[in-house]
């Protein structure tokens, strides 16, 4: 089969690879119809996520027809459209039976390289560097699926699949930033990041009763999808992000900031985003946490800061000191998305918001590797690809 | 399956702006346009050759004596010239994802060193003539690995 298969540090390549077998009774094997690029996907291409090994198939946002079921699969059969989260959990351990998924205790092999990066094992994700158990990924044209019954949702047939393909993660993701901030009615909710995630949190946001959603970031075309509803937006190439919020909430701040961006924060202006860079450009860094930093001065006195984005190692100048003295709660972590993507799918079924708002590319997987340089690089205007294998 | 956890009451549906766009006003692309299509892949090829030119640059213009001495060159005025231009190359190629300008004007900058060595190798005593040959045969060697990574993201195509 084709698969994307990650060579080194900005090498993704198109390649033939062996097809999937089920080696686990209690997994199946999709044909994938729609499969996106994540932003994450981006710090496994610029290599800031460590643990890739050559040969790699990447991909952790698939969906598809299930063509062959393991022996121990009791809810699907052949045939079965269904949406496959990156998360892959077991169902019966501590973790999952409390809905923490992205923690299952069982799925993620690679025990001793996690807790040394981690102190302990996350669950094993697709697709995702061996960190996370090494699990080949679903940008591919077949994809074995693990622990099905506990992983998958079926979805129903004549649903376009870009409907409901982001509820494997970047839905759910911006879904449980949302409700990690705490929103209350009418709080004024900061969002760092308009790409595909930061999206998804704008909406979460206001379908929680935010009173306004201001959104910060400098690619045109993103802070416009941002502004198709009502949020505010803040160009950080054009004003300084703290004093324009200080300005909207006089002072005070937002009471909720979701940080949307993760390690490979831009900015051209500030001193700690230029050593950022240039300590990660000479390989003795591992994060570009900008974004985190100004949430954290921005953010209100006991106010909120989650944090959806993605990072990966030891972020200094870490303004903790201003986190404690202003009462600060924070929470964030990988999607617990088999949480969230059944009453989300309901939010789809009934109309409440069509999550394809985002796609911006639609490209045969053959260009694959264009489009992650594409989709890097913020050229094309692109948002959001969505891979057809 | 373990028991799901419903999301959060929801306050309020989402403002009337975030309408979904009927099917058929949606332009989404299906396409990418030649000039992403041809970008080649990075290189680890041009990260080490990014950071030699920084390394090498901030050695001759923090010490262009010393490299003048060990290179054969009497010229450390030239040398510290020569480190500016290497440090400017390394963050062209290290600061950019598209490289190729700043492996070409290694490119560029190999060959004024050759011909700075030569000057040397010409005017220089057996020592100094000795140092400048060996100098222009690690400049070369270093050459041939400019010209093949600044050829790759020039005219590399998709890795596809």
């Amino acid at each position: 089969m084709k698969a994307l298969v990650w060579h080194n540090k900005g090498d993704v390549r198109c390649e033939t690879v062996p097809d999937p077998k089920i080696d686990d009774p209690r997994s199946m094997i999709i044909k994938v119809t729609s499969t996106a690029i994540c932003g994450s996907d981006l710090h496994l291409f610029d290599f800031y996520v460590p643990a890739m090994k050559p040969g790699d198939i990447l991909g952790h946002e698939p969906m598809g027809e299930v063509v062959e079921v393991g022996s121990q699969v009791r809810n699907f059969k052949k045939g079965d459209k269904v949406i496959v989260p990156f998360t892959i959990v077991c169902g019966p351990c501590w973790f999952c039976t409390r809905g923490l998924f992205s923690c299952c205790d069982t799925t993620n092999p690679n025990e001793a390289l996690a807790r040394a990066a981690m102190g302990q094992k996350p669950a094993g994700l697709y697709g995702y560097s061996h960190l996370t158990g090494g699990y080949a990924g679903g940008q591919a044209e077949y994809l074995q699926v693990w622990h099905a019954d506990a992983s998958v949702l079926k979805v129903p047939h004549d649903i376009p699949d870009e409907k409901v393909l982001f509820l494997t993660d970047i839905f759910p993701t911006g879904w449980m930033a949302a409700e990690n901030a705490g929103i209350e009615p009418g709080d004024t909710v900061a969002v760092w990041g308009c790409g595909p995630v930061g999206q998804f949190c704008i909406r979460s946001a206001w379908m929680m009763g935010a009173g306004r959603v201001v959104a910060i970031d400098r690619v045109p075309e993103r802070l416009k999808m941002a502004q198709d509803g009502k949020t505010e937006t803040i160009n950080f190439d054009e004003v300084t992000v703290y004093d324009r919020l200080m300005e909207l909430t006089k002072g005070r701040g937002p009471d909720r900031c979701i940080d949307a961006v993760g390690c490979e924060a831009h900015h051209t202006g500030a001193v700690d985003a230029v050593y950022d860079k240039a300590k990660t450009l000479v390989g003795v860094g591992t994060d570009r946490a900008h974004a985190v930093r100004e949430a954290i001065m921005c953010c209100r006195k006991a106010g909120t800061v989650s944090i959806p984005g993605v990072y990966v190692g030891f972020p200094d100048k870490f303004p903790l000191g201003a986190a404690m003295n202003k009462g600060l709660t924070f929470k964030m972590g990988q999607t617990h998305a088999q949480k969230y993507m059944r009453p989300l799918l309901e939010k789809v079924l009934g109309g409440e918001i069509d999550p394809s708002f985002v796609v911006t590319h639609r490209l045969p997987l053959s260009e694959g590797p264009a489009a992650y340089k594409t989709f890097r690089d913020k050229k094309d205007n692109c948002i959001k690809v969505v891979l057809k294998p | 399956m373990a028991t799901l956890t419903a999301p959060r009451a929801v306050a309020r549906d989402l403002p009337p702006e975030y309408a979904p766009v009927p099917s058929d006003q949606k332009r989404v692309k299906t396409t990418l346009p030649q000039e992403y299509r041809d970008q080649p892949a990075d290189t680890p090829l041009a990260t080490f050759l990014g950071l030699f030119s920084l390394g090498l640059g901030l050695w001759e213009v923090l010490a262009p004596r010393d490299v003048a001495h060990r290179t054969g060159t009497p010229y450390p005025a030239l040398v510290r010239g020569y480190g500016l231009r290497e440090v400017a190359a390394g963050l062209m190629i290290l600061g950019s994802r598209r490289p190729a300008a700043g492996l070409w004007a290694r490119v560029a900058g190999d060959a004024l060193d050759l011909a700075a060595l030569a000057a040397a190798y010409a005017e220089g005593n057996a020592d100094q003539r000795r140092k400048a040959a060996e100098t222009a045969a690690a400049v070369l060697g270093v050459t041939a690995l400019d010209v093949v990574c600044a050829r790759q993201h020039t005219f590399a195509h998709s890795t596809c």
